[in-house]
């Protein structure tokens, strides 16, 4: 057909177009060129990642200007930290899918050939043991605990503020236990149905139990909330590399999508550790109380027990998370109070000495509880403790250098020894040789630089606006005053007060015209903000409530459910997890699908999460129907389904979506003045397992009606052939 | 060397008849046959939505089969086959086979025991000179093949991963610049629609401008195709495919399918170049080695190199405790002929015969082949 030198002039485009005659290890390219690949290719990454985020950051810009209407503060260094999260996440991915991950399914593949069942066990073991001490997540815990007053939950603040050491250790038994048994099933082809259907029951029945006793129940929201905040965007990324390695090796060749489960191991074991740790220190601590009997010298050694025996500390605490009661109990008599005011007054450096940081909390307490005597000793007079009261707390000082510092510090925390672990045992113990070097060691580089990142841009950025926006929610449905926003009218006088019929509650409102900006508004009135004294008029403006009724309870439930969706869009982990999924399954369980399926899931989650801090509802009659509902789906679904979906539930509550949903719980909790704000992460970790499953079953519906591959049982045995024969 | 012909049988099915394949292949001897995951696309009707309508894509996961045998059992087997699977009837896999060599070096790498099947007279029609077309595209960009290939009454594609190794190892760090992620679209259509498909595809796929990747041929002696293009609503008693599939068994051939008839074909479609004399050289072996082995045969002269990821079952008969990894690597090269023994012989010299490798080497020729070859 065609003459030979055709063939040949084929042959020696093939070979000769791609590759040179003499094969070299090592192909130079020019600057430009390097350039021309470099570009489109940080390009791809950062536009990645604005896709991912972009939602999420619009969303709390726009409801802030144009729901609640308040603006922005500080938005040069919020759009500061919004570039650093982008770029961040950017990087971190990357060093992910480069670094951190072969490394991990590396040493998944090597490991069940190289070494023996109680080599694999106890490197599970110290890797989840390990991985907990490493991830700062617990700290985000330790927030929440922050604004629990010892009296009201002494369990909680003990497990939290006491022996938070216990609490890491725990979660990190737990974690550590996680990972053994993941892998056990892995080595020994179990299916992940059972650790379910023991495990939920067992959690329920503790939680429920514990709902009748005062000091358990707050400790339910918070082991429940452990178990979803433990499972960070390292550990998760490395489990799952290391458990998809293992299976590919130690399968009998079965379908290929196997390797998930642990990290939904990772996040019932921590439950029930916290659980058994607190059941374990219930006995030992009071039950709660009101805050002046447990100040009493009569409760003294019950609550020095809450603070190690520590007496100062207990002071300090009393100045700085007590009012006016629960301190003037603390001296039991005021003469004793006094005298200590006054040693305090006197000796200053002695006074740093004990409050430390807490001193302006000191001062404060003098100058709002204190008897006149004693604000004359501390301030000198009764004025200028009154001007201190009216004084705006310093702004926290946070150098540039002090912030990077930090927050590569934590996240060389994170990632450096556990790397180093890592490579101990790839090289020490399984003595292998890394292909890629340049490759895993770059990612892993980039991925502690993007973590870093990430953590300046959380910390200026996203956290911030989080913060801002989620304090304002309660507006939408309360009364709120705008604290950042507080005013100080110097020259007041009650003469220019006016008076209003106020058609509302009846009878007489009291206004004032206030000129600023050029702008001439009324103020409401009222005789506490004034100070005779200072001639001054200290004015909070307020905001809401935006919408009457019901509706401004479901504006604040529909930006929770926003909210969750756009953060979950963005969280690391998650698209960790997508992208192994969609690998793992040719394509068939795309990415996206996943993460729109869970995103939606912890939107209602965290809706749900919402609804319990303002109606109070204990957490446990929120969390028991949708896990017993997901035990029947469990029951119905394919073994894949329920791997990615419970595994995606442990992925969930990451890095962007913890600080969020915190700041607005916080911000709805304290409006409200419930206890803790616990709780709304473990309703953000159930509903995506709902969601992912449900949707699951829906696409095996589809796939039944569409006919592609057919039931075995449907259809006859077929014996067409040998009719035809 | 020596060439040892063989039949290459390649069966694929969806997931959930998978079990019933392996077993079915374990009754006759064949316990460890290679399983790809891939994925198969149907097109399917879409209703109900605002600005929605026409077709979508319906992708279900599916496990590719395949395993070689001697030239005279490959009837009986794939018969075995279609009557377990029932591959006969329409939305439930595909199954062909390629007259193929394997290479083997004085017997050191023994292949598989031959399948103790009785040579059965056949039982279903299957139809005979099919051509495989394989294309190679970056990741993410194989729905537009898929797409064309579904409307134009080709097949049910099937889709899998792989990764590209080649130029892009050369590099330096730089290369994780360069997406080394691909898909591999197989297609199977008859000969006489061969060239006009294949006419198409490059100019769907746009594989004339560079960086679209590479499309090839291959030829398959016989095989049963799934026939369920289309998932919609039935408004009449038999499918098309049933109807498909009727015909074919009446007229005992598929001529009368031909869509692309040579005059019009030549027309349409420009004057194309196309590489020929080329063979796929394809290196199986255990999960780990590939890489190392594409760099081995690049050194030989072999241009580049697609990796996948098998597996193979473990036999039932291991001894406990002893773990025994059913991963493995596929290493696919397209070759000018004459290089095919040089990197074999390459191949073998760097021991891809060792217990670690246990590779086996398998040709088989490749007529047609295009990608971009630089500017005219």
């Amino acid at each position: 057909m065609l003459g030979s030198s055709r063939i040949v002039r084929e042959n020696q485009r093939v070979t000769g177009n791609k590759t040179p005659r003499q094969p070299k290890d090592r192909v130079e390219i020019s600057f430009q060129q390097a350039i021309g690949l470099i570009i489109p290719y940080i390009k791809s990454r950062i536009m990645e990642q604005i896709r991912s985020v972009w939602l999420i950051l619009l969303y709390l810009i726009l409801f802030q200007t144009l729901v609640l209407q308040i603006p922005i503060v500080d938005g040069a260094i919020i759009a500061f930290g919004m570039t650093m999260v982008i770029i961040g996440l950017a990087f971190f991915m990357e060093g992910l899918l480069l670094g951190l991950m072969p490394l991990g399914e590396l040493i998944g593949l090597k490991l069940p050939q190289k070494a023996g069942l109680a080599v694999i066990l106890i490197f599970s073991l110290l890797l989840g043991f390990g991985v907990t001490l490493a991830e700062p997540a617990i700290g985000a815990l330790k927030i929440l605990g922050g604004t629990v007053k010892a009296w009201d939950a002494p369990l909680l603040f003990t497990l939290l503020n006491t022996y938070p050491d216990y609490l890491v250790w725990a979660v990190g038994a737990g974690v550590g236990l996680a990972v053994v048994s993941g892998m056990l099933r892995f080595l020994y082809n179990w299916s992940l149905k059972p650790f379910l259907y023991v495990l939920v029951p067992i959690l329920t029945a503790i939680s429920i139990w514990a709902a009748f006793d005062p000091n358990l129940l707050y400790l339910t929201g918070l082991a429940w909330d452990c178990g979803a905040v433990t499972t960070g965007p390292v550990t998760v990324p490395l489990v799952l590399a290391l458990g998809i390695g293992i299976t590919r090796v130690v399968g009998r060749g079965e379908s290929g999508a196997s390797g998930f489960g642990v990290v939904t191991l990772a996040s019932l074991f921590p439950i029930l550790a916290v659980l058994l740790l607190g059941v374990s220190f219930s006995g030992t601590v009071p039950q709660p109380m009101p805050g002046p009997e447990f100040m009493s010298p009569a409760q003294r050694v019950t609550a020095l027990g809450l603070f190690g025996g520590r007496e100062d500390d207990l002071l300090r605490y009393a100045f700085a998370q007590g009012g006016g009661d629960e301190v003037r109990a603390y001296f039991g008599e005021d003469a004793n109070r006094r005298a200590f005011v006054a040693d305090m007054a006197r000796d200053g450096s002695a006074r740093t000495r004990l409050f430390g940081d807490d001193e302006p909390r000191f001062m404060r307490w003098v100058a709002v509880h204190g008897s006149d005597a004693e604000k004359m000793t501390l301030f000198g007079s009764i004025k200028s403790a009154r001007e201190y009261t009216l004084r705006p707390p310093p702004p926290p000082r946070t150098s540039i250098a002090s912030l990077f510092l930090r927050n590569f510090q934590t996240a060389a925390q994170a990632i450096i020894p556990l790397t180093l672990f890592m490579l101990f045992v790839f090289f020490v113990v399984l003595r292998e040789r890394l292909p890629h070097t340049d490759e895993i060691i770059f990612g892993i580089v980039i991925a502690l630089l993007g973590m870093g990142f990430f953590n300046i841009g959380m910390e200026t950025g996203l956290s911030k606006l989080g913060d801002q926006v989620g304090g304002k929610v309660p507006s939408s449905f309360t009364a709120l005053p705008l604290e950042e926003q507080r005013a100080t009218i110097n020259g007041f006088s009650p003469d220019i007060v006016g008076s209003a019929v106020d058609a509302e509650k009846g009878g007489v409102a009291r206004f004032f015209f206030h000129r600023h900006d050029r702008v001439v508004d009324p103020i409401p009135y009222d005789d506490k903000n004034y100070d005779e004294m200072t001639g001054t008029y200290t004015y909070v403006p307020q905001v809401g409530p935006l919408f009457g009724g019901i509706w401004g309870v479901l504006v604040a439930l529909l930006f929770a459910f926003v909210m969750g969706y756009g953060a979950t869009l963005a969280e690391p982990a998650l698209n960790a997890l997508g992208i192994k999924v969609e690998e793992l399954t040719v394509g068939t369980f795309k990415k996206t699908f996943l993460m729109q399926a869970v995103a939606v899931g912890v939107g209602v989650g965290i809706a749900f999460g919402v609804a319990k801090i303002i109606w109070d509802i204990p957490l446990v009659w929120l969390l028991a129907p949708p896990y017993a509902i997901l035990l029947v789906v469990t029951y119905l679904s394919s073994e894949e389904y329920v791997n990615i979906a419970w595994d995606s539930a442990g992925v969930t509550t990451g890095p962007v979506t913890v600080p969020l949903v915190l700041a607005m719980g916080l911000g709805i909790g304290t409006r409200i003045g419930v206890v803790e704000g616990f709780g709304i992460l473990a309703m953000a970790s159930v509903y995506p397992i709902l969601s992912v499953l449900l949707t699951g079953l829906y696409a095996a519906y589809m796939r039944k009606r569409s006919g592609a591959g057919q039931e075995e049982e449907s259809l006859p045995v077929g014996d067409d052939g040998e009719a035809a024969a | 060397m020596k060439r040892i012909p063989c039949a290459r049988i390649t069966c694929e099915v969806y997931q959930e008849i998978s079990r019933t394949v392996l077993s079915a292949l374990g009754s006759i001897g064949i316990r460890r046959p290679y399983i790809q995951s891939g994925r198969s696309i149907m097109l399917g009707e879409r209703r109900g939505g605002l600005f929605s309508s026409g077709t979508t894509l319906l992708e279900d996961p599916i496990d590719i089969y395949s395993f070689t045998v001697p030239a005279e059992r490959e009837l009986a087997v794939m018969h075995r086959l279609i009557q377990a699977a029932m591959l006969d009837q329409e939305g439930r896999g595909s199954i062909y086979s390629e007259q193929a060599e394997r290479i083997s070096r004085d017997d050191e790498c023994p292949g598989d025991e031959p399948p103790h099947i009785a040579a059965e007279p056949p039982h279903y029609p299957m139809i005979q000179h099919l051509v495989g077309i394989s294309c190679i595209v970056q990741r993410g960009q194989s729905d537009i093949i898929v797409r064309s290939s579904l409307e134009m009454g080709i097949c049910v594609p099937s889709v899998t991963f792989g990764i590209g190794a080649g130029l892009r190892d050369k590099l330096g760090l730089i290369r994780i610049t360069i997406p080394a992620e691909k898909e591999v679209v197989n297609l199977v259509t008859t000969q006489h629609d061969a060239q006009g498909v294949l006419a198409r595809l490059i100019e769907a796929g746009k594989f004339d401008q560079p960086g679209r990747g590479f499309i090839f041929t291959y030829p398959i002696a016989r095989g049963l195709l799934n026939t369920r293009l289309y998932v919609g609503r039935h408004l009449s008693a038999a499918s098309l495919g049933q109807i498909v599939a009727a015909l074919d068994e009446l007229k005992g051939t598929t001529a009368w399918r031909r869509k692309f008839t040579g005059t019009s074909d030549h027309a349409r479609s420009k004057k194309r170049e196309y590489m020929r004399g080329l063979v796929d050289l394809t290196l199986l072996c255990q999960e780990g080695r590939a890489f190392e082995l594409s760099k081995v045969a690049m050194g030989a002269g072999a241009s580049g190199a697609t990796l996948s990821r098998l597996r193979r079952p473990v036999p039932d008969d291991t001894p406990p405790g002893k773990v025994v990894s059913p991963a493995r690597e596929k290493l696919t090269m397209i070759l000018p002929a004459a290089l095919a023994d040089p990197v074999a012989a390459a191949l073998f010299g760097a021991g891809i015969c060792d217990e670690g490798t246990a590779g086996e080497i398998f040709l088989r020729p490749c007529p047609e082949a295009h990608t971009y070859t630089g500017k005219k």
